[in-house]
């Protein structure tokens, strides 16, 4: 039989004592933890030399969205403009009728907020952390940047990630808006805007063996034409879903039209900065009618958040902004 | 056992694990299913080091796994350790009791013993992560369910991972200090 001494002994309770302390500090709640984040930090950038490459290749081998045509990169290049554009019409349009139904001096202050201007960086993303909780996008720009917690985060400049949650110096975390951990989220979606049909499509509608990308065009037959609002949350599969009321705001006009397949859902969420609003959500790419009549709409992002390379961090022009 | 090299390697394999989830992922659901590289470091380490020295590596692999995965609740961020080391523990401790009766020098043998392992130290996580559930407002809604039904996911998708993990790992077991693969003792503590 081997003998085992006091040193033996003392080695074990040491670790008993370990575990135990590890024990403790998963069911301590996160208000007496905070110390750990500062770890957690440390943690982040010493494994970020071998995480990025890693993440390179990764999304090298399955990219975020499909490469622009090579034989026509002009054409890539105009529709992108066109949605910027648009996005700023939309913007100034809602705006346009929220400005009517509100007082001169509220229309000054809401006026003076309106200019409030945005400053945006774009950095690289250096890591995906998909847990069983959530996924976070590890993107290597923080507080020396100028990166506030809650930030929000743009694909192709008009198309919504999500929120920053957790800055460190150097790098932030990206909660994508599709994660179950992001909460509701509210959308607008205009009824004359939609995903251009495809060659041989019926409608714009989508069908199962091409999902719509960051490229793909989109037509609005007209400006201005009736809006219907979505109560949307993240169902864990990369879609949002929710059911879709008229819009009730200040000004618009009532919409009596259901959503169809193809349409494209905006943010108008109180949550975010008014400069975020008419970002692109994603495209209507299922809609259910209840037996009330109410119709519940699917809609998927235009891109896969943990295969970006990049994205923009939109943040105030002035830090000391609120 | 050579701590120093055996500390690179963990690191090595701590630091792809976050890039290799999103390069090996499968199902496009959350929460999705992918190979814990680490722990197959862990399970070969209880598999041919004496028990404390594998308890120890458990504990430490298993916090720093825990600090790479912040977790994020309705009104903050916070990192979270002690899930991840005790799960890793007690999958250690689990082994070790095992390895008398498996070939330890074995691909298959490794392979096979990750696979409850990874359940055991998914199971363990589960249920601490539930009971915080309980007090921390700052945890959220937990789908114990899901969670643990991915967690018994990954620890097959860990199995067969572990054929490659494994053999990098033996590949480099005389630098580890950690022989061929027979192992020095077989007792839990020894």
């Amino acid at each position: 039989m081997i003998s085992r001494g006091p040193a033996h002994a003392s080695r074990r309770r040491w670790l008993l004592l370990a575990v135990a302390g590890m024990v403790l500090l998963a069911l301590l709640p996160a208000r007496f933890t905070g110390f750990l984040n500062w770890f957690a930090n440390r943690a982040t950038d010493l494994t970020s030399p071998i995480h990025a490459p890693i993440h390179a290749l990764a999304s090298w081998i399955k990219p975020a969205a499909p490469a622009l045509s090579p034989d026509s990169p002009q054409t890539a290049q105009l529709l992108a403009e066109i949605d910027q554009w648009k996005r700023q019409v939309f913007l100034l349009q809602d705006d346009l009728r929220r400005l009517r139904a509100q007082s001169a001096a509220l229309q000054r202050l809401t006026d003076l907020n309106i200019q409030l201007a945005t400053r945006q960086i774009t950095a690289p993303v250096i890591g995906v952390q998909p847990d069983f909780a959530q996924t976070l996008l590890k993107v290597r720009a923080g507080s020396a940047h100028g990166v506030t917690d809650r930030a929000v985060a743009v694909f192709q400049a008009v198309h919504l990630v999500g929120q920053v949650r957790g800055v460190s110096d150097r790098t932030c975390m990206v909660l994508p808006l599709t994660d179950r951990g992001a909460g509701r989220l509210q959308a607008v979606i205009f009824t004359n805007e939609r995903l251009a049909p495809r060659p041989g499509a019926a409608g714009g509608a989508l069908d199962a063996d091409s999902s719509p990308t960051t490229d793909s065009p989109i037509v609005a037959d007209q400006l201005g034409g009736s809006r219907l609002v979505a109560a949307l949350e993240p169902t864990g599969r990369g879609t949002l879903r929710g059911p879709v009321g008229p819009d009730d705001a200040p000004g618009a006009t009532a919409a009596t039209a259901i959503p169809e397949v193809g349409m494209i859902a905006r943010l108008r969420d109180d949550r975010y900065p008014r400069d975020s609003w008419m970002l692109i959500v994603g495209v209507v790419e299922r809609v259910d009618l209840q037996p009330s009549g109410r119709a519940v709409v699917t809609v998927r992002p235009m891109f896969v958040p943990d295969r970006l390379g990049e994205l923009t961090l939109r943040l105030p022009a002035d830090p000391a902004a609120p | 056992m050579n701590w120093l090299p055996l500390s690179i390697l963990a690191y090595l394999l701590l630091a792809a694990e976050p890039a290799a989830r999103g390069l090996l992922r499968l199902g496009s659901a959350d929460p999705g299913v992918w190979p814990m590289l680490a722990f197959v470091l862990v399970v070969h380490v209880a598999l041919v080091a004496s028990g404390q020295a594998a308890l120890w590596t458990a504990l430490i692999v298993g916090a720093a796994f825990d600090l790479l995965f912040v977790r994020v609740g309705p009104s903050t961020t916070f990192a979270l350790v002690g899930p991840g080391a005790v799960g890793f523990v007690a999958a250690a401790y689990f082994v070790t009791t095992l390895r008398g009766m498996v070939a330890r020098n074995s691909l298959f043998a490794l392979a096979a013993v990750c696979v409850p392992a990874a359940a055991i130290a998914g199971l363990v996580a589960v249920v601490l992560l539930e009971v915080r559930s309980w007090f921390d407002p700052d945890m959220g809604p937990f789908p114990a369910g899901s969670e643990l039904w991915a967690r018994l996911g990954c620890a097959l998708y860990t199995g067969a991972t572990a054929f490659a993990v494994g053999w990098v790992i033996r590949l480099l077991s005389p630098l580890l200090g950690l022989g061929d693969g027979h192992g020095r003792r077989s007792g839990r503590f020894g």
